[in-house]
């Protein structure tokens, strides 16, 4: 053991497993013990692997847990419980983002926003911060709220998309692209699609929290049309997505 | 996007600003007497040292800035990866050249490379100088080199700090 | 002296782990500055600065300051507060103490600092540095600007300048409101001028060229004030109370004001200048005016293009002041029986040792506002800067035996100098100066002055400094040029006056009569060079000044009316006794009244 300490990860998903445990160990220099579906395994910082019997489970103690929202229901289990139990922090993370805690999850568990799909889903640097934290072992929240990991201040990720719409929507306009698009573009699905399924009911409201200050008219029309909320006439809908656009520009340059 | 903004910052700030040109200023006081000290011991313990480990880390910034940046990692996550395939199959690549377009990154990248081979002329000439140098002899050659070497760090992290949160979008 | 400047940085600060801080040496190396930290990094410096511009002290601000792989960093405001504390004003009272602090003369302050766990990949990137935590690099985060807070609010004299690489934008309004002076980047190249600069017109600095001796804050404050009206030519106002050095600081401003070298400096008593005196020697006097007046160019035309300095402005006569106000408004001046005025630029640098504001004092408010449109720099008194007590003592001892050839070397032990420390010097310099003097020409046989050497205030009791001196010493800290103190008169004439020789101690004062002839010729002739000193008439051409026997027999007379050679008449009585004696101004006073009035003077004893 290197003397930085355990970090155990349970997650089912075995690359994206593999994948953080290397992380863990290689880079930030843990011994990490993983939980898949079954059994407890633990990996040291030189390498050496090994699946832990029921007796040595006692001798886990975590300085942090990464947790697999998605595998949840093992927090049932009585042994996986109690390894977790008796880790310093929880941190729960998930593959499509998550925002904010469940009801399933035990007391003080923080969360990671975003989308953690493999170890690139954010950066050595974000990471060491969270083994940082592991590290310091100084229970409560307080200072996770400065994690950028942790930190529900992100990227506007909603915004961009916005953007990215408006300038396919645009492109399409001006024959950019296959005909087809045209058509496409012009539809309220086309916009609605990626948007409500990951924002749901709540797509205006994100909309507002991420622009921060009061959202221009543009914007707001063009998201309320997205939603359902409202209606725009197909002949005002360039010049909306247009003045959407500049508007959208600025704001995420800031 | 936060590594290679990350890596990019450290080394604009931290191997540039921090201590390559920093380097070079102390090198010009060796060469002209003011701070007494091995030029040639100094160069090579501070202006190659941080040199050898910029170099590389410069390629590699430059190499990945395209794919890193691209917005078309946008579509990898929430809420873009929604897109059904008919979307897939045009927007990506033209989000993709409106904003190398928009932002000339390949220029950008180009001439940051060229910027990164200056230095790296200009770090082998002053080497060179600084071997064949002796203390009694003409400054003139060591000093106007070191001033050159200095004048193209300042350029390489000059153009380095431009980038900003533009590459964003 | 170089200056000591404190620079509170993380990556400069730090210890490096068995290695070599890089950092620091190019950054010492950049700005020439010897690296006096006193630590392993220092000590390993593989560098020499040959002519360092300051001794720069790091300091991390950190805890651990040397940090490896598993350390966790974290910032230290109460470690960083005893640093500074650490530098700072001397305690008072303790000469130990006093001799080997040298306060800082400037703070410089990085903004970011990394905190956190110090990872294998940290470490190799910059040993001994941590991986930092988010808030870190943001500006709202920034430990800098904490620091700013905590250091300026307890050391609020303390100047304090930022040296960062980060945008000074992000910061600028934050820093001002803070207390920081202003900004260097890190990576300018012209750093080093823009902190010479900086440390010029901000830094607490000693006078290099030791004519003010200490390194107190008031002191340092007092000429830093007039190293900023060096960069004007606006009029400035010197007040201090009587002894401590309101001569010395016009002349300091003079020195320091960089534009100014070889423009003259030329220095008024205006406790000298009568109505009748005042016009012919400020304004000059047109050749042939009256019969037998020769022309003269007067002093302000003679200072035109520097300085004229105005002592003791408080007696100036109302009409010297109407007249002096025409000047300062219409910058011209007309000599007397001129009638083309002469266009002049001039500063006038003007000393008080009182409250001119107060109408009781007879001084006209508009010519005050006029003479101190460049500000007013005020001298502390002696007793407010006890850290200098030491360091004026000492160079009294040593100017007082070089005026004694063979004298010993004299040392002031620690008691003593805790008396001269505690005492109020309420004739500040210049009775500190006096005191050493009367100790050291007393007591010449011994190589400690210790208390019992010492007379403090009234128990100096009537006594003078030793001999005759051949030379006052002009320029100096409570030199007797800039006027005799009205303590040591009264007492003086108390003594004399009350003096009796009590017939049972006849055995104790017979056949002294030749002695007390002697004491009191010396005693007038001192007397008589004191006031030569006074009224002498510096020029460009004669910066040390030419004796004027006219001027310098009114004052001690306080007689305006006595004709030249009546005063050479007086000169050559004063003297004629001690003329195998007499050196320097008053062999030159003896020889000019000789000229005047060859033939032989009456006795002492006659009365003028």
């Amino acid at each position: 053991m290197t003397g930085k300490g355990q970090v155990l990860i349970i997650d089912s998903t075995g690359n994206r497993r593999k994948e953080l445990r290397e992380l863990w160990s290689n880079v930030l220099g843990y011994e990490v013990v993983t939980y898949g579906d079954s059994e407890f395994s633990s990996l040291s910082s030189s390498g050496r692997s090994e699946i832990l019997a029921a007796d040595a489970l006692s001798k886990i103690q975590p300085l942090g847990c990464l947790f697999h929202h998605g595998d949840i229901a093992q927090y049932k289990e009585l042994e996986v419980k109690k390894v977790v139990d008796s880790s310093q922090r929880v941190v729960m993370f998930s593959g499509v983002g998550l925002s904010g805690p469940k009801p399933e999850w035990g007391k003080n568990w923080l969360w990671i926003p975003r989308a953690i799909t493999g170890r690139g889903s954010a950066s050595d640097r974000e990471w060491r911060q969270l083994a940082d934290w592991f590290k310091a072992g100084t229970a409560g929240t307080a200072n996770a709220r400065s994690l950028e990991l942790l930190s529900v201040k992100k990227r506007p990720q909603f915004l961009i998309a916005i953007y990215i719409l408006c300038q396919g929507f645009l492109a399409a306009e001006g024959m950019r692209v296959k005909t087809t698009a045209v058509g496409q573009t012009r539809t309220r699905e086309w916009w609605s699609v990626p948007l409500l399924k990951s924002a749901g009911p709540t797509l205006v409201n994100t909309v507002r929290q991420e622009w921060g200050e009061a959202v221009p008219d543009p914007v707001l029309r063009l998201v309320r049309w997205i939603a359902g909320e409202s209606d725009i006439e197909d002949s005002e809908l360039s010049k909306t997505v247009t003045d959407a656009k500049k508007e959208l520009e600025c704001r995420i340059a800031k | 996007m936060s590594d290679w903004n990350e890596l990019r910052a450290r080394l604009s700030h931290d191997l540039i600003k921090n201590r390559l040109i920093p380097a070079t200023s102390r090198m010009i006081k060796v060469v002209n007497g003011s701070v007494l000290a091995d030029p040639l011991e100094t160069f090579d313990t501070t202006v190659t040292v941080v040199w050898a480990e910029t170099n590389p880390s410069l390629k590699l910034l430059f190499e990945c800035c395209e794919p890193d940046l691209t917005p078309r990692n946008y579509f990898a996550v929430e809420p873009l990866v929604h897109c059904p395939p008919s979307t897939m199959e045009w927007l990506p690549d033209l989000i993709h050249e409106l904003w190398v377009e928009r932002h000339d990154v390949r220029g950008w990248c180009k001439s940051g490379c060229a910027l990164a081979e200056g230095v790296d002329t200009a770090v082998q000439s002053a080497s060179e100088l600084l071997k064949r140098y002796d203390a009694d002899e003409d400054k003139t050659d060591v000093l106007g080199a070191l001033l050159r070497l200095q004048e193209a760090a300042i350029g390489l992290s000059t153009h380095l700090s431009l980038v900003g949160n533009r590459f964003m979008i | 002296m170089l200056p000591h400047i404190l620079i509170l940085d993380d990556l400069f600060g730090r210890v490096v782990p068995g290695g070599h801080n890089v950092d620091r040496e190019n950054l010492c190396a950049n700005f020439l500055w010897h690296d006096a930290t006193d630590d392993v990094e220092a000590k390993a410096s593989r560098q020499k600065v040959l002519e360092p511009t300051a001794n720069a002290v790091f300091f991390r601000a950190q805890s651990p300051v040397c940090a490896g792989v598993g350390d966790i960093v974290e910032n230290d405001i109460e470690a960083t507060l005893e640093v500074v504390r650490g530098g700072w004003v001397p305690q008072a009272g303790s000469s130990a103490a006093v001799r080997a602090a040298t306060p800082w003369a400037m703070l410089l302050l990085d903004l970011c600092f990394y905190t956190g766990l110090v990872t294998e990949e940290s470490h190799r990137r910059t040993p001994g540095m941590p991986e930092g935590r988010p808030r870190d690099d943001q500006p709202e985060g920034y430990f800098g600007l904490t620091l700013l807070d905590a250091i300026h609010r307890t050391f609020p004299e303390l100047p304090i300048f930022i040296l960062s690489s980060k945008p000074r934008e992000e910061v600028s309004l934050e820093f001002s409101r803070r207390g920081a002076l202003g900004f260097i980047a890190r990576d300018d190249l012209r750093g080093p001028e823009l902190l010479e600069e900086a440390l010029w017109y901000h830094g607490l600095l000693p006078d290099p060229a030791g004519e003010f001796v200490g390194h107190s804050l008031l002191l340092l404050l007092a000429l830093r004030e007039a190293r900023r009206a060096a960069g004007h030519r606006e009029n400035v106002l010197i007040k201090g109370e009587r002894g401590t050095g309101k001569e010395l600081m016009a002349n300091y401003l003079h020195r320091v004001a960089r534009r100014d070298r070889g423009r003259p400096f030329v220095t008024v008593n205006s406790a000298v200048f009568t109505p009748d005196l005042f016009a012919s020697e400020l304004f000059g006097i047109q050749p042939r005016t009256a019969t037998g007046v020769e022309g003269k160019t007067g002093l302000i035309e003679t200072a035109s293009g520097g300085d004229l300095f105005l002592d003791e402005i408080a007696d100036m006569p109302p009409e010297v002041q109407a007249a002096l106000l025409r000047v300062l408004q219409e910058r011209k001046v007309t000599p007397v029986g001129g009638r083309q005025p002469t266009p002049v630029d001039i500063r006038f640098l003007s000393a008080t040792n009182v409250d001119l504001e107060d109408p009781a004092r007879g001084f006209r408010a508009d010519l005050l506002d006029r003479l101190r449109t460049g500000g007013t720099i005020s001298l502390p008194k002696l007793c407010e800067r006890p850290s200098d007590i030491p360091l004026l003592a000492e160079r009294f001892v040593r100017e007082a035996e070089a005026q004694r050839l063979g004298t010993r070397h004299r040392e002031i032990t620690d008691e003593a100098m805790k008396q001269l420390v505690a005492y109020d010097w309420p004739g500040n310099i210049r009775e500190l100066r006096s005191a050493i003097f009367d100790a050291v020409n007393r007591h010449t046989d011994v190589e400690f002055l210790v208390p019992g050497h010492l007379r403090l205030g009234r128990d100096r009791g009537g006594k003078l400094d030793g001999a005759p001196q051949a030379k006052v010493p002009e320029n100096r800290e409570g030199a007797a040029a800039a006027g005799i103190g009205e303590l040591g008169i009264a007492e003086l004439l108390e003594i004399q006056n009350s003096f009796n020789f009590d017939p049972r101690e006849a055995a104790q004062w017979a056949g002294r009569l030749g002695d007390l002839q002697l004491a009191q010729a010396k005693l007038l002739a001192r007397y008589l060079q004191g006031a030569l000193a006074m009224t002498k008439r510096r020029t460009p051409a004669n910066p040390s000044g030419q004796i004027q026997i006219h001027p310098a027999i009114k004052l001690i007379t306080g007689d305006s009316t006595i004709t030249a050679s009546k005063a050479a008449d007086l000169i050559k009585r004063l003297l004629g006794p001690l003329e195998a004696e007499l050196e320097g101004d008053l062999r030159e006073a003896y020889d000019t009244a000789l000229r005047l009035r060859p033939r032989a003077p009456k006795t002492l004893a006659g009365r003028t």
